[in-house]
């Protein structure tokens, strides 16, 4: 027993030592998050830019999973002051939270991945509107029902925006359609996303846009079941469900965050608003159906060009 | 041998402890390891201290809101739904009360109407208990439910943050919250009325008429009532009591760590109050030990999932067999004469609260 007693007070030593000597030089970079990083979503996306960020710039993370709405301030401000440098609230529920934290600890970078612009935080954005156009463009000439939907857990500012966009490019090709907006509450809950998408499919709707963490694969198996399409805004779906996707565009949310860790490298980064078009190396067009009309294929790449040279903006309509 | 059964929560602690052990190994850690990280990050780190003691404020209290109807023989399952109407009551005083007032006037109050909610909702089940004799765990362990949803819906309805993507009150003002005695961390002083509450408690429940009257009821209902003492007056008591140390908990969780009232903020502390409460065999003063260990697994349980990579579930499982083992430990009471672990043929192990109620006094 004493034994015992002496080996688990080494333990302890061992660990109060070793956590003396991580006071590097390296930039120490904490991230959390509303899931977990094998989601195959939006957190394991985050997850992966992280990583890359420790292997490529040589910087120091930390993360923490599964962090409830309740919760938010306590796990960011402990990083805050164990000396994390920058502390990334991965999602735009983390908004309000980074804003106290960034009041109460004024000496790091307080960054928020698809958060609406906050005082004293830096947001990293999408223009949400012109990933949802050309996925509305796309659903536009796909539809036979000229009725689409899209769907999320919560009723953020991002998700509002893609709808925006995915409103204006359906009703571009379309102008009689409608769009069916429905929550589930879960970003993460599949079963309550395959519910929510069955019941917008009795309602008429044949192109589904998931705006969810792992609760999108209940919208695609919704889709396979009663054989209609899902158009994939954050992540290419054309890899590995060719048959409901539609078209793809990608929101690396990874690659945005390693770039803004970049930044913060290069003490560049500042308390403001970035924000990436489509066509950019965190933003981009995935793969369309097999099927797809030459129609399709033209207007959505007709609609990039003129939204990359600024001719078209999507949430001005 | 009597301090062998005087210390059955330490025991109930090791075993668990050793079981969870096994377990740790078969998430293929290090178990010794794993525990070095848990209780260093819990324990021996200046940050880790001060969220374990964040965590012990809820939990004492919770633990207390257990203890003081228990002593009379009267479970409270439902302090979690008093967690959830003081926090809302203190919130409202909190958001409401005129600013004019100064501060120093404000904040004893919103403190009071956080106590005072969590006793009206205690008084309900208890009321029941005492002019009904409706059994008082079905109905504070329901009425829970319906204070968390409650809560979800006023917050919903009326103090909901305009554009939130959570249901979430606005943010308590400035002027009214709890100061923090640990500089650069959350420790609130709420955590300092916690213990003042226990201390407080512990002299009410052994020096007092009132303390002495809700023992004898405790331990025989008829034989009080016989005695002359008035037992639903002390039903009542003792729930208002209980109720009041819950709602301070679900206050203390706003304007001492939140700041805002959230949808759902309570991760089971009323429960886990129960646990406090068996730990510390029924004692307002060595709640606070137990509670503090408690908070400690909690606040530890990130550093071991970043040191040895243990799931932070498996602070949960640990606790389970915690309750288990204390559970086992009730049916081992001390006998003078008898030998140690062989327990009287048929031992009451269902007879919680009076084989509770007199270990408490050793």
């Amino acid at each position: 027993m004493k034994n015992k007693l002496a080996i688990g007070l080494a333990a302890i030593g061992v660990a109060a030592v070793m956590q003396g000597t991580a006071l590097a030089e390296a930039l120490k970079v904490a991230v959390v998050l509303p899931g977990v990083v094998t989601d195959k979503s939006f957190n394991e996306n985050v997850y992966q830019g992280l990583t890359r960020a420790r292997d490529e710039l040589g910087v120091e993370i930390a993360y923490t999973e599964k962090v409830p709405q309740p919760s938010q301030v306590e796990v960011m401000s402990d990083y805050a002051r164990r000396g994390y440098d920058v502390v990334v609230g991965a999602g735009a529920e983390y908004t309000d939270a980074a804003k106290r934290v960034a009041r109460q600890f004024p000496d790091i970078d307080v960054i928020v991945l698809n958060g609406a612009p906050t005082d004293g935080v830096a947001t990293i954005n999408y223009d949400n509107q012109q990933f949802g156009y050309v996925l509305g463009l796309a659903a536009g000439h796909g539809s036979e029902t000229g009725k689409i939907a899209a769907l999320s857990a919560q009723q953020v500012p991002a998700f509002e925006q893609v709808v925006e966009g995915y409103r204006a490019g359906f009703n571009a090709v379309r102008p009689d359609g409608e769009v069916l907006v429905a929550y589930t509450n879960d970003w993460a809950d599949i079963a309550k996303a395959k519910e929510a998408s069955l019941n917008v499919i009795s309602q008429g709707a044949d192109v589904l846009l998931p705006y969810l963490d792992a609760g999108f694969l209940g919208v695609v198996q919704a889709a396979e079941e009663r054989d209609v399409h899902v158009v994939g805004v954050v992540r290419d779906l054309s890899g590995e469900y060719p048959e409901v996707n539609l078209l793809s565009t990608v929101l690396d949310f990874g690659g945005a965050l390693y770039q803004a860790v970049e930044l913060a490298q290069n003490e560049a980064i500042e308390p403001r608003d970035y924000r990436f078009g489509i066509g950019t190396d965190a933003g981009y067009l995935g793969g369309f159906n097999a099927e797809a009309s030459q129609e399709m294929r033209d207007a959505v790449a007709a609609a990039v060009e003129k939204m990359q040279a600024g001719e078209l903006d999507p949430s001005a309509e | 041998m009597r301090l062998v059964f005087l210390f059955k929560g330490v025991w109930a602690v090791l075993a668990a402890l050793v079981v969870g052990a096994f377990l740790v190994v078969l998430a293929g850690a290090d178990p010794l390891a794993a525990y070095g990280a848990l209780f260093s990050g819990a324990f021996f780190d200046y940050y880790g201290l001060a969220s374990t003691l964040v965590r012990m404020s809820p939990l004492l209290l919770a633990g207390l809101a257990v203890i003081v109807p228990l002593r009379a023989g009267l479970f409270n399952i439902g302090g979690e739904g008093q967690i959830y109407i003081g926090a809302l009551a203190g919130t409202v005083a909190a958001l409401y009360l005129p600013e004019a007032l100064p501060a120093a006037l404000r904040l004893p109050l919103i403190v009071l109407s956080g106590a005072l909610g969590g006793a009206l909702w205690a008084l309900i089940p208890a009321l029941l208990k005492a002019y009904r004799g409706i059994n008082e765990i079905i109905t504070s362990l329901l009425l829970s439910y319906v204070a968390i949803y409650l809560v979800g819906a006023v917050i919903h309805v009326w103090l909901m943050e305009p554009g939130a993507p959570y249901p979430y009150s606005r943010e308590v003002p400035y002027d009214v919250l709890l100061p923090v005695f640990l500089p650069r961390t959350e420790a609130h002083a709420g955590i300092l009325i916690a213990l003042t509450c226990a201390v407080v408690l512990g002299i009410v429940l052994r020096r007092t008429t009132l303390g002495q009257s809700i023992t004898v009821v405790g331990h025989n209902p008829a034989a009080a009532s016989y005695a002359g003492i008035n037992v639903k007056r002390l039903i009542l008591t003792s729930f208002a009591i209980g109720g009041a140390m819950a709602g301070l908990a679900g206050t203390f969780e706003v304007i001492g760590l939140k700041y805002r009232l959230f949808d759902h903020f309570s991760p089971g502390y009323g429960l886990q109050g129960i646990i406090v409460a068996f730990l510390a065999s029924l004692s307002p003063l060595l709640a606070i030990v137990a509670a503090f260990f408690l908070a400690g697994l909690q606040a530890g349980a990130g550093a071991m999932q970043r040191a040895v990579g243990v799931d932070t579930t498996m602070v949960e499982a640990l606790q389970g067999l915690i309750v288990l083992f204390v559970a086992v430990g009730l049916a081992f009471r001390y006998r003078p004469g008898r030998t140690a672990g062989k327990p009287p043929a048929g031992a009451p192990a269902a007879a919680v609260p009076e084989t509770a109620a007199k270990s408490a006094e050793g």
